[in-house]
């Protein structure tokens, strides 16, 4: 499981390095990034700009973390690719997760 | 045509579509080795589809298949059940069938609702999705086995 996390101008960015969040990576993905969520600060940002394809375990985890921010904490989404954004509209859990497109993120650009 | 795609040269080939298997693999239901038949699929598919056809059918075979890993079995120390996928490359999309020597599919499986985003669901959305984006799907259960067919259209009549 591979991420990386950086302060990005105030906010935490997790970026997932990994081309598949599937059943095979969701457990250690939920465990990995669950650290990061979990405990007060900063607003978050999941980066998710290398996952090509993402199952509904991969979801499910996704929604896990959401679950575990505290009080009045923020997890936002970016860069979800074609595939990844699918499962999100077809679930409707596009509804439910503030996605920030690709052209949304800034001078700082999303790289 | 085969599933949305020329042939590169079709002056050499026989004009009339031909289905084409893409894959036919049989192999224990376990996360990582779904995975790897999956992306073995993908590499072989990429030459006979669309991207957008490619995304569908590797989301519904992974639901499937996960499916039939996590629940196929009711005492995980029990070994994997052994599935059997087959996928053919046909003009109108892709056939796909699935069987499997694991437990009875709940019924309930086959006409799954969409969860509802409002109660933060984390699961149920497998065999949503699978229902969603395949087209006459049929199941049934033979000795001890479950078999499931379905086709993934190549221009799907539901927004995918």
């Amino acid at each position: 499981m591979n991420l990386t996390v950086k302060d990005e101008s105030g906010q935490i960015v997790v970026r997932i390095v990994e081309r598949r969040l599937d059943a095979a990576i969701a457990g250690e993905f939920k465990d990995a990034v669950r650290p990061h969520v979990a405990m007060r600060g900063p607003d978050l940002l999941l980066d998710l700009g290398e996952v090509e394809f993402l199952d509904s375990s991969g979801l499910g985890a996704v929604i896990a973390l959401k679950k575990a921010l505290p009080e009045g904490r923020q997890m936002r989404l970016r860069r979800l690719t074609p595939n990844v954004a699918r499962v999100f509209r077809l679930t409707r859990m596009d509804q439910v997760f503030d996605i920030v497109d690709a052209a949304d993120c800034g001078k700082g650009g999303c790289a | 045509m085969i599933a949305g795609k020329q042939p590169e040269s079709p002056a050499g080939r026989d004009s009339k579509a031909q289905p084409i298997i893409v894959l036919t693999r049989s192999f224990p239901a376990l996360a990582d080795t779904v995975r790897e038949i999956l992306i073995l699929m993908t590499e072989r598919l990429r030459l006979h589809t669309t991207t957008d056809l490619l995304g569908r059918a590797e989301l519904v075979l992974a639901e499937l298949l996960n499916n039939v890993a996590q629940h196929g079995r009711a005492h995980s120390a029990d070994p994997a059940p052994i599935v059997h996928l087959s996928v053919v490359a046909q003009p109108d999309g892709l056939a796909c069938s699935v069987s499997d020597d694991g437990g009875l599919l709940p019924s309930i499986c086959l006409n799954s609702p969409p969860p509802d985003p409002r109660n933060d669901p984390e699961g149920g959305f497998g065999w949503f999705l699978i229902g969603h984006l395949t087209q006459s799907l049929i199941y049934f259960r033979e000795g001890e086995r479950n078999y499931v067919a379905f086709t993934i259209p190549l221009h799907p009549s539901k927004a995918a």
